[in-house]
């Protein structure tokens, strides 16, 4: 025990050593010296094995960067947290996990900005608490889905000596220091000159067919749910567009953005126009305890909504602050009076979040996923450090 | 993954900008340690630039090699998995018409569409890798214009 927690020690040391310690000398030897000078009593051992941190780091070691580490660790992302029960008097540690692998693909139309391709991809995703009582959302979902996707438009083709200039005011532009520099640049200037009418609207769709096994992370419920589903995604690149300007969800963030300086002028994005995800599924509620109890276990038909937004809303400093939020909707159809007495044909999460790339972060969540036992709302305000 | 590009080509590349010596590196992680984000590669300085048109990131060259996937303005760690692999999908294959169509830079030799989508998909959705990171992928499936000539 003295010997693990002595390396957990030595993680999170180096971790909080942060990106200095990555350049730094981590040999065997190296952090032998570190653990010694550390020689750990129990309170820093459970103190080191709390903090989801610690595990976080350690598995960013084990899957290293950009083609190192264990491959199965590249693909499946995993990231440990703390949970806090519904009564918040009880907290644990567990994990976020997900699991996506194309297994297969083929394009069949790559013409200028045209796509048309098909993906067979496995998938697994979801939370687990060790202690599975204060999972808040207990959902886990594993499946395969195979996917028709289609993009088109963003882009029309610059002239080869409009690239020819691009590619040199792109390396002058890199050297400015500052962000300030660059708007006030004449590179930047004429570099927008070049290339904003070359921007345009881009559409994506995704046409897809999936089986997923929907359970607790106990697997003692559970139901499978085969599903028809379509993908919108429509992107506005240009901010002169009719699209971006109209962008009327974007309009609370284009604010912020004029009132912190950010943007020069009220200036909408059309690159964040919300994406959404349909989806209509049979669901064969092979062992749900509430349809059970209810005396309900045939399938059922339900229609999945999920739409998402994540916007700049104030550049500062060196920081960026998102305003990000999900909206999931889980509705049964034709559901029988028993089951819409219950509340088991409905189910609706809703999170919203505003984030910054310097470490605050306030969020909040509420609502409830198809085999939540219960709803929750959880606000949560802290502080997140990149290792 | 795609083949290297060959040493020998990236070696006598002739620099646009300055000497890379006037300008320091940005301390990214990446695993090629040959690989540098430096303003004399062209797959760093367009991948920089495409993300910063494409309203990912706004910030000077430099830091933003440092800069994480979960940092850019798309990645939103509120949505589903499904959501997240859909909404890096429709961004990488606009990385894939700003680099051809407006760079207009061409597939290196073993790269196809459906190779380059999917490292860029890939690349995109590791929440803890960074833009040099990216612009390593990039550079391993594009070749940029001051590329041919050297």
């Amino acid at each position: 025990m003295r010997a693990i927690g002595a390396v957990l020690a030595a993680a999170l040391v180096l971790g909080q050593a942060g990106s200095v310690a990555a350049q730094e000398d981590s040999s065997g030897a190296a952090l032998v010296e570190r653990v010694g000078s550390l020689n750990p009593g129990p309170d820093v051992v459970r103190r080191v094995l709390e903090d989801p941190e610690t595990f976080n780091h350690l598995l960013d070691r084990l899957a290293g960067s950009g083609g190192a580490g264990w491959r199965l660790l590249q693909d499946l992302h995993v990231r440990f947290k703390t949970f806090e029960a519904a009564d918040a008097d009880t907290r644990g540690l567990g994990f976020a996990y997900g699991f996506d692998k194309v297994v297969q693909r083929q394009a069949f139309d790559t013409a200028g900005t045209a796509y048309t391709g098909l993906d067979f991809h496995l998938q697994s995703a979801g939370n687990v608490a060790f202690r599975s009582a204060i999972n808040p959302r207990d959902f886990l979902n594993t499946g395969a889905t195979l996917a028709l996707q289609r993009s088109r438009g963003g882009t029309t083709a610059t002239t080869e000596a409009e690239r020819r200039t691009l590619g040199q005011l792109e390396q002058k532009l890199a050297l400015y220091e500052t962000e300030a520099e660059i708007r006030a640049s004449p590179e930047m200037r004429q570099y927008l000159e070049i290339v904003a009418p070359h921007l345009g609207t881009q559409l994506a769709l995704e046409l897809g067919a999936s089986a997923k096994l929907e359970s607790d992370q106990k697997f003692e419920q559970k139901q499978y749910a085969y599903a028809a589903q379509l993908g919108l995604d429509l992107k506005a690149w240009n901010r002169s567009s009719a699209l971006a300007r109209w962008n009327l969800f974007d309009w609370p963030a284009a604010i912020l953005r004029y009132l912190a300086g950010t943007d020069p002028r009220f200036t909408p994005r059309g690159s964040n126009i919300p994406t959404i995800r349909l989806a209509l599924a049979r669901v064969d509620p092979s062992e749900n305890d509430g349809r059970e109890a209810l005396g309900v276990t045939s399938s059922y038909t339900r229609f999945n909504l999920e739409a998402a937004y994540r916007s700049l809303v104030a550049h500062v400093g060196d920081g960026d602050f998102f305003l990000e939020s999900d909206l999931r909707w889980y509705h049964e159809l034709g559901a029988p009076s028993v089951i819409r007495t219950a509340g088991l044909d409905e189910f609706t999460y809703f999170a919203a979040a505003l984030t910054s790339t310097q470490g605050p972060f306030v969020s909040y969540s509420a609502g409830r996923l198809p085999l939540d036992a219960a709803s929750d709302q959880v606000y949560e305000l802290g502080w997140k450090l990149d290792f | 993954m795609p083949k290297k590009k060959r040493a020998a080509r990236a070696a006598t590349r002739a620099p646009v900008a300055p000497p890379a010596a006037a300008v320091p590196t940005a301390a990214a992680p990446a695993a090629d340690t040959t690989f540098e984000w430096s303003p004399n590669n062209r797959a760093c300085t367009a991948t920089w630039m495409a993300l910063r048109m494409l309203d990912q990131s706004v910030r000077p060259f430099r830091p933003s090699g440092a800069v994480r996937m979960r940092q850019l303005t798309y990645f939103n760690a509120a949505a589903s998995d499904d959501m997240r692999r859909f909404l890096a999908g429709t961004l990488a294959k606009q990385l894939d018409n700003f680099f051809r169509q407006i760079d207009g830079a061409r597939f290196e030799d073993g790269t196809d569409p459906v190779a380059a989508l999917s490292d860029l998909s890939e690349a995109l959705l590791a929440a803890e890798q960074s833009m040099a990171d990216l612009a390593m992928v990039v550079d391993q499936d594009y070749r940029f214009w001051e590329e041919d000539e050297a």
